[in-house]
C-alpha cells in the first residue's frame, strides 16, 4: 500500500521524537449494503474507506493520530503530532525488519463477482420464506452486508504484515401482529467467507426461525419478574459470557484496575464445569482474523480452564502496564480507532450435561432459549440482557412461552453460579461495541444453567 | 482536493445519464485526550474527509461514499448501480436553492484552548476527582475532547449549503470503594459549561458515593420518579417512534395516532433545531431548519418528516432529514427534541410521590426495548423514595413498561430539562406506575 521508504521514515519520525514504539496501520475497506422492507429494496449503498493510523508509545502511554490523507507529507505530520504528545527520550532507529507476512491472500477479490442482483436474490429468499411462514407475519425486514478489509501493519519492532478480511452477513427480522400486539423475531448469520457461502445457505430455515420466534412470542403472556434458576440456550446465549465476563477479562479494563478479575490469575472464578476460550483462528468464522490489528498472528487463548482463571486478553500496550505478553487480541474497527484488547470468537467449551436434565431438575424458572443483546459495566460487573425467546418452566416442565424477559446480574457472581454445562456448543454472531469501535465477534456456548438470576419483565402471572 | 472531485462528480453524473446528483462532504478534525494517573494515557488527533454521492437515476436514489478523491466515473457507476437496485415507488426529491438564517452557535470555550491547555485541564479534572473523596480509588475514564465539523451539501438542483460546528466535552468516571463494595459515577460538561471540570469531578464522585449500601428492591408495581438523564436516555432509545419513515413502515407504536392523545396533558414535546445546545441551520437534505411541535399538551400533532416521507403523505417536510454520515442514506431524525419542562424541582416531586422509587440510570437500551411496540425492560439504578424524601440506594433491579403507557402516566414534569449527551432531552418525570423486578424478599428494615 505504501513504499518501504515512506514506512521507515514515518516510523523513524516517531522514534526520533521520543517514542519507544511506533506503528503504522493502513486500512482500505470496501463495503456493499442492501436493505429490503416487505420484499422491496429501499436502499443500496457502497462505501470505500481508506486511511492511516499512527501510534506512538512511551512505556505504557500512547498517542494516536489518524488521517484519510496517505501522502508522505501528511503521514509525517501525523507521526510528528503523535510523538510530540508523549514526552520521551529520543530512541534509536527501528529494529531490523522481520520477514513480511501475508494472511488471507486467498480472500482478495472474494466479492468481486457478486452483483446487486445476486445480493437481492438472497434477500428475496429470506423475505419470502419469512412472510410465508404465517399469516400473522405483518412485515419483514431484510438486509445484506459484504465487506473486504485490507489491513497493513508496520511497526518499529520490524513487523510488516498484511491481512485481507472478508465478511458477509444477512439479517432477517419478522414482525408478527394480531391487531392488539406486535412481536419480533430475527436471525442474522454471518461468516468471514466470500459470496460463495450463499450457495449452500438455507435462507428458508433462517427466515422461518425468525418468524417462528415472532409468532411464538405473539401468543406468549408477559414474563413474571423474580429471581429464579435460568437455563440459557446455546449459540447466541454465549452473549452472557461475552458481556458478563469477556469484557472484564480484556486488558483494556484489567490494566487499569477496573475489572473484577484483577489479580485473580490462577484462582477459582467459576465452577469446575466451566472452561472458556477465545479463538481467533477458526477458519471462516465471523470473529476470525489472520492477524490481530497489531500484526500478531491470531491464536487460541484458554481464558478459564475448569473454573480456574488462566489468561486475560492482552494487547501490546496494556501488556506493558500489566507486565504481560500480548495474546494477539488487539483489535479496532478501522483506521479511525486506536487498537486495544478485544474478543474474537469467545465461547464456553462443551460439557456433558443435557438440556432435558437441566430443565427436569430446575423446579420453577426460566428457559431463555434465544438471547437478544446486552451490555455490561466492567467496573462493577453489572450486566443486562434481553431475551428474544423464553419459556416458563414449572416442576421441571415447560409450561408456556413468555415475552419481555430481561436478565440482570453481576458477572463474577453469575460465573460462580453456573451449575450445568451442556454438550451442544454452538456459535452466534454479533457486533461488539467498545472503545476501539464496533467489531465482528462470535459469542458461543452450549446450553448452560445458572442456579439463580434476577428475571425482569412486566410482572406477568403464570397460572 | 475534495471540492474539485465534488464538482467533477456532479457534472459527470449528469453526463452519464443521471437526472440529478448531490454531494455531501464531511470534514472532521478532532482532538481527544484521556488521562490516567496524571499521565496522557491516550491521545488522539485526526483529520478526516469523506464524500457521499447521491444520484437520481430513472427516478430512483442511489448512494456511494468514498474517502479518496479518485476515479469519479467508478464512484458514479456504484451509485447508479445502487439506484437501479431500488424497487420502492417512493419519490425522493432533492432540495433546491435555499436561504438560511444566521444562527447563534453555541460557545465552545474548550475549543479555544491549546492542546497543552486541554491536557492540563483533563489532568486537573482527574486531580479534583481524587481530592473530592478519600474513597475514590480509580479514575478509569477522564477525557477532554473537541471536534470541528464542516458539512457541505451541493446538488445539480441548485442547492449549496454549508455549516460548521465546534464542540467540546469534558467527561469523567469516578470509581469508589467502601469495604467490599465498588461503585462508579459518570459526569460530563459540554458547551459553555465544558470548562467546569471541578463541578464535573464532584458530580461524578457524588454519584458514585451515593450508591454505597445499594441493595435490590422488592418486585412489584411502584410509583417512579424518572430523573432527567434516565428519561433522556429512554426517550432517545424510542425516538424512532416519532419519525415518519418508521411510521410509514408501520414500525412506530404511534402509527395512525396523529391527532389523538398519546400522552398525559402535562406533556408537550418539541423539536427545536435552534435550541442553544446544538443549533442547526439546515437538515440532512439542506432544508432550512424549523421548529416543530410534536406533542401538544398530550395530543400528537405530527411525525418528524423529510422530503420523501412528507411527499408520501402530501404534507410539508419538518426539516428533519437525517444523514448521520456523508454516505448514509437519507432518513428521519430529531434535531433537539425535548419534553417542555414544568415548574417542580425533584424535591417537590419526591414530596408529592411520597413513596416509590427514584430512577437515575437505565442501561441495556440497545437490547432491552422493542421500538415497534414500545415495550421495555431495563436494568436500572436509583434510590428508594420514602416519606417524600430520597432514601437508600437501589441497584440490581429492572424497570419494565411500555412507552405508550408511560407517556399517558406522566403525572408531573420537573423543571430540570437535560440532554444526556443525546439529541433528545427531558426533565425529570413522575410516572404513576412501572413494574420493578428485584429480589423476592420483602423489605425488612427500611
Amino acid at each position: 500500500m505504501l513504499n518501504e521508504g515512506t514506512v521507515q521514515r514515518v516510523l523513524q519520525e516517531t522514534l526520533s521524537l521520543g517514542a519507544d514504539f511506533s506503528e503504522l496501520y493502513i486500512e482500505d475497506t470496501e463495503e456493499n449494503t442492501v436493505s429490503m422492507t416487505d420484499g422491496r429494496i429501499e436502499d443500496a449503498g457502497y462505501a470505500r474507506k481508506r486511511g492511516a493510523g499512527i501510534r506512538a508509545a512511551a512505556g505504557p502511554l500512547q498517542a494516536y493520530v489518524y488521517t484519510a490523507d496517505l501522502s508522505e507529507e501528511k503521514l509525517l505530520q501525523a507521526a510528528h503530532a503523535a510523538a510530540a504528545a508523549l514526552k520521551g527520550e529520543a530512541h534509536a532507529v527501528p529494529q531490523e525488519r522481520e520477514k513480511e507476512r501475508r494472511y488471507g491472500e486467498g480472500n482478495r477479490g472474494i466479492f468481486s463477482a457478486a452483483s446487486n442482483a445476486m445480493r437481492i436474490g438472497v434477500l428475496k429468499d429470506l423475505s419470502q420464506a419469512a412472510k410465508e411462514y404465517s399469516s400473522e407475519i405483518i412485515q419483514t425486514q431484510a438486509s445484506y452486508l459484504d465487506v473486504t478489509q485490507h489491513v497493513f501493519v508496520a511497526n518499529s519492532y520490524g513487523v510488516r504484515a498484511y491481512d485481507t478480511r472478508p465478511r458477509t452477513r444477512v439479517f432477517i427480522r419478522s414482525i408478527a401482529g394480531d391487531g392488539m400486539s406486535t412481536q419480533m423475531g430475527y436471525c442474522s448469520p454471518g461468516t468471514a467467507k466470500g459470496f460463495d457461502v450463499y450457495r449452500d445457505f438455507d435462507a428458508e430455515e433462517c427466515a422461518r426461525e425468525a418468524s417462528r420466534i415472532a409468532v411464538t412470542m405473539l401468543h406468549a403472556p408477559e414474563c413474571p419478574a423474580m429471581a429464579v434458576p435460568v437455563v440459557i440456550g446455546n449459540g447466541f446465549g454465549g452473549v452472557i459470557f461475552h458481556e458478563a465476563c469477556g469484557h472484564a477479562l480484556e486488558a483494556t479494563s484489567v490494566a487499569k484496575d477496573a475489572s473484577v478479575f484483577c489479580g485473580k490469575l490462577g484462582q477459582r472464578v467459576a465452577q469446575p464445569c466451566v472452561t472458556a476460550i477465545d479463538d481467533g483462528t477458526i477458519p471462516g468464522e465471523w470473529g476470525s482474523l489472520g492477524m490481530d490489528d497489531e500484526g500478531m498472528q491470531t491464536r487460541r487463548n484458554v481464558l478459564i480452564e475448569k473454573g480456574i482463571l488462566k489468561s486475560y486478553l492482552v494487547d501490546r500496550i496494556n501488556g506493558r502496564r500489566m507486565g504481560m505478553e500480548t495474546t494477539a487480541s488487539s483489535r479496532r474497527q478501522g483506521y479511525d480507532f486506536a487498537p486495544t484488547s478485544r474478543m474474537t470468537n469467545t465461547f464456553i467449551a462443551p460439557g456433558t450435561d443435557t438440556v432435558e436434565e437441566m430443565l427436569a431438575t430446575m423446579g420453577e424458572g426460566l428457559y431463555a432459549k434465544k438471547m437478544g443483546g446486552g451490555s455490561v459495566n466492567p467496573m462493577t460487573g453489572e450486566f443486562n440482557f434481553a431475551v428474544l425467546e423464553a419459556y416458563w418452566v414449572r416442576d421441571g416442565r415447560i409450561i408456556t412461552p413468555v415475552r419481555g424477559a430481561t436478565l440482570i446480574g453481576k458477572g463474577a457472581e453469575v460465573l460462580q453460579r453456573i451449575d450445568r454445562v451442556g454438550n451442544d456448543l454452538k456459535l452466534g454472531q454479533g457486533m461488539c461495541g467498545s472503545v476501539s469501535g464496533s467489531i465482528p465477534t462470535n459469542v458461543g456456548q452450549p446450553t448452560i444453567r445458572v442456579s439463580e438470576m434476577i428475571v425482569g419483565g412486566k410482572g406477568g402471572v403464570i397460572a | 482536493m475534495m471540492e474539485l472531485f465534488a464538482e467533477k462528480l456532479l457534472s459527470k453524473a449528469l453526463a452519464m445519464g443521471c437526472e440529478a446528483a448531490e454531494v455531501c462532504i464531511d470534514e472532521r478534525e478532532s482532538f481527544r485526550v484521556k488521562i490516567l494517573q496524571q499521565e496522557v494515557d491516550e491521545y488522539s488527533v485526526n483529520w478526516k474527509t469523506g464524500i457521499g454521492l447521491r444520484v437520481l437515476a430513472d427516478g430512483k436514489n442511489g448512494y456511494a461514499y468514498s474517502e479518496i478523491a479518485g476515479d469519479a466515473e467508478e464512484l458514479i457507476r456504484h451509485a447508479m448501480d445502487n439506484a437501479a437496485a431500488v424497487s420502492t415507488e417512493d419519490v425522493q426529491p432533492m432540495q433546491t436553492a435555499q436561504q438560511y438564517a444566521q444562527i447563534q452557535k453555541q460557545e465552545c470555550p474548550l475549543c479555544a484552548l491549546s492542546e497543552a491547555e486541554k491536557i492540563e485541564l483533563a489532568k486537573q479534572m482527574e486531580r479534583e476527582t481524587k481530592l473530592t473523596d478519600s474513597r475514590v480509588f480509580q479514575v478509569p475514564y477522564c477525557i477532554v475532547t473537541t471536534h470541528r465539523f464542516t458539512r457541505t451539501i451541493r446538488n445539480t438542483a441548485g442547492l449549496d449549503a454549508r455549516d460548521e460546528t465546534q464542540e467540546g466535552v469534558a467527561a469523567v468516571q469516578a470509581a469508589v470503594r467502601d469495604g467490599g463494595e465498588v461503585h462508579d459515577g459518570f459526569a460530563y460538561r459540554e458547551g459553555k459549561q465544558a470548562l467546569d471540570v471541578r463541578g464535573c469531578a464532584q458530580e461524578a464522585v457524588q454519584k458514585a458515593v451515593s450508591r454505597i449500601g445499594a441493595r435490590s428492591y422488592p418486585s412489584g408495581k411502584t410509583a417512579v420518579l424518572l430523573e432527567n438523564e434516565a428519561a433522556s436516555d429512554l426517550l432517545q432509545a424510542f425516538v424512532s417512534a416519532f419519525c415518519a419513515d418508521q411510521a410509514q413502515r408501520r414500525l412506530s407504536p404511534f402509527t395512525g395516532k396523529t391527532g389523538s392523545m398519546i400522552a398525559s396533558e402535562v406533556v408537550t414535546i418539541v423539536d427545536d433545531p435552534f435550541y442553544e445546545r446544538h443549533p442547526h441551520r439546515f437538515d440532512g437534505e439542506g432544508t432550512p431548519a424549523k421548529k416543530t411541535v410534536v406533542v401538544d399538551r398530550g395530543r400528537f400533532r405530527t411525525f418528524l418528516h423529510n422530503l420523501k416521507t412528507a411527499k408520501k403523505e402530501q404534507t410539508e417536510t419538518t426539516a428533519n432529514a437525517s444523514r448521520p454520515t456523508a454516505g448514509s442514506p437519507i432518513g428521519v431524525g430529531p434535531t433537539n427534541l425535548y419534553i417542555l419542562p414544568g415548574q417542580a424541582d425533584t424535591f417537590e416531586l419526591m414530596e408529592k410521590i411520597g413513596s416509590g422509587i427514584l430512577i437515575d440510570s437505565v442501561t441495556g437500551l440497545h437490547a432491552g426495548l422493542n421500538p415497534v411496540t414500545g415495550d421495555f425492560s431495563l436494568l436500572a439504578g436509583g434510590y428508594v423514595i420514602e416519606d417524600g424524601k430520597r432514601g437508600r440506594a437501589v441497584e440490581q433491579v429492572t424497570v419494565a413498561g411500555n412507552l405508550r403507557n408511560l407517556l399517558m402516566q406522566i403525572r408531573m414534569v420537573g423543571n430540570d430539562l437535560k440532554f444526556a449527551m443525546n439529541p433528545v432531552g427531558s426533565p425529570s418525570l413522575w410516572i404513576e406506575e412501572l413494574t420493578v423486578a428485584g429480589d423476592n424478599e420483602e423489605e425488612k428494615d427500611l
